[in-house]
């Protein structure tokens, strides 16, 4: 991470930069963690942080008081990091990332569960992204399913079917390990 | 119901609570084994997805862009500023820019130092040392800003006797002794030797010291210390090592040396680098009540990471 990586300047009025800096202290674990487990690297995660955190206050007129801020937000991560994958893979500048594959490597019997949760972590970023997406907002955020097919911009049965894909890649990969 | 349905089911389920489970679907789970085994993983699975551990580097990226919200140039409110002696240094950076002026800072420091240790005998020996130490490390960085070698002479000559002394009567912690004499021995060098590099080192051996230090203070949980010595960190990274390696990037060495400055130069960025990840380190395991103060070592004592791509150099420019 580098603290002091050029930035252009941030396009908010004073009192916009204040709110967000409320919206930071508050929920940047969330939003940095999801950034974060989404794209496994700390420089991706924190330029998809910061720029959640920017759009979000750039379009505040139309957060509603009294909704969920921290899943509005967590919506506006998703969204970055899915739009930005989806450039990538147009651009050709990326591969997709092909289903997962078993391994074939035998894991041991028991595993701590430390050393599941590395297993996990990574075998979570070698999920397709949508379906990384959507396992981790249930997961971890505890979204429900209309709440991440909004995030996702798509019906809650896409949603479903995603996760039941996270699902069927984790345990095949994780096969053995449980 | 088959194995098959039960287990599509079971992947496609919105919970997996025993309460969210189909009536038969339930009645499937109940007498199969390995459906139930299937369901049994699926829980755990995501129950350990739910306790992965924290995502690494959020509280430094938080910092900084908290940092970058308050600094930027339209924010009506005032920025709040770094420690008062990093200030300090900074404005005087600006404003006593001649060596005359340098100088007569030197001469005001020491003196002030020498009225301070014969000032009235309340003060205390653990805050003699830290008053030493603090001064080492202005003189130090004095050095290293200093717009030639006669100037660095000028000012360790001036400076030298008051902190020897100090050093040598002062009741020096056994750990205070040992920075406060690698403090002095990077002046003493600084002052006789011109390159750049050797300051580097000089500044980089008082920077792993001082991160030493702070980790024993932190596992202390002394907040107070490690506030100070991360204070005092961030002006040695600075406008000490950082400082010095900027210096050396723009030497262009004669043909035959040029390999070998090259080369130590690569390490020295190297070693400026491990420095900061240690720091980086530190700073996820330490309190919260001195995370600003080590963030704000981290952020100013940015340095040169690679060769060509030198950091923001001190004013003067000079070599031999």
């Amino acid at each position: 991470m580098d603290p002091q990586k050029s930035r252009p300047p941030i396009p908010l009025d004073p009192d916009a930069r204040a709110l967000l800096a409320q919206w930071v202290t508050a929920h940047w674990e969330s939003v940095y963690g999801l950034a974060y487990r989404l794209c496994r690297k700390r420089d991706e995660a924190d330029d998809l942080a910061q720029e959640a955190f920017l759009k979000a206050a750039i379009r505040r007129e139309s957060f509603r008081d009294g909704t969920n801020l921290r899943a509005w937000l967590l919506r506006i991560v998703t969204n970055a990091f899915l739009d930005g994958r989806r450039r990538r893979h147009s651009s050709g500048s990326e591969p997709l990332i092909e289903d997962p594959q078993t391994s074939g490597q035998a894991p041991p019997e028991v595993m701590a569960n430390q050393e599941l949760g590395a297993a996990l972590a990574d075998a979570i970023a070698e999920l397709p992204e949508t379906a990384r997406a959507v396992f981790l907002l249930r997961t971890q955020e505890q979204m429900s399913f209309r709440e991440i097919a909004d995030a996702i911009g798509t019906s809650e049965e896409t949603a479903r079917w995603h996760m039941m894909q996270a699902r069927r890649g984790l345990m095949k990969r994780l096969d053995g390990w449980m | 119901m088959d194995c098959s349905q039960a287990q599509d089911q079971l992947f496609a389920a919105d919970a997996l609570g025993p309460q969210a489970l189909d009536t038969e679907l339930a009645a499937h789970l109940a007498t199969c084994e390995t459906c139930a085994a299937t369901l049994a993983k699926l829980r755990r699975l995501e129950q350990a997805a739910g306790e992965l551990p924290p995502a690494e580097g959020s509280f430094v990226a938080q910092q900084g862009f908290l940092s970058r919200l308050q600094d930027a140039p339209q924010l009506t409110t005032p920025a709040q500023s770094a420690h008062k002696r990093i200030t300090h240094h900074w404005l005087r950076s600006v404003v006593v820019s001649g060596p005359r002026m340098a100088l007569a800072a030197s001469v005001l420091l020491a003196v002030a130092l020498v009225l301070w240790l014969l000032g009235p005998s309340a003060v205390q020996t653990a805050s003699a040392s830290d008053a030493i130490v603090d001064q080492l490390v202005d003189l130090d960085v004095r050095l290293a800003s200093a717009e030639s070698l006669e100037e660095r002479g000028q000012i360790f000559s001036l400076s030298v006797g008051p902190l020897q002394a100090a050093i040598d009567h002062g009741s020096l912690a056994h750990k205070d002794r040992e920075l406060a004499q690698k403090l002095l021995d990077t002046g003493t060098s600084l002052a006789r030797n011109s390159d750049p590099l050797n300051g580097a080192q000089g500044f980089a051996d008082v920077a792993d010291l001082l991160l030493k230090r702070m980790k024993a203070a932190s596992a202390a949980r002394d907040v107070h210390t490690l506030r100070r010595l991360s204070q005092n960190y961030a002006l040695v990274a600075s406008s000490g090592l950082n400082g010095e390696l900027a210096r050396a990037q723009k030497i262009k060495p004669a043909r035959t040396g040029k390999k070998e400055h090259d080369t130590r130069l690569e390490q020295m960025l190297q070693q400026d680098a491990q420095l900061r990840v240690r720091l980086e380190q530190l700073l996820e395991e330490s309190p919260d009540a001195t995370r600003k103060e080590i963030y704000k070592a981290l952020k100013i004592g940015k340095g040169p990471r690679k060769q060509g791509q030198p950091a923001k150099a001190p004013k003067e420019v000079w070599s031999d």
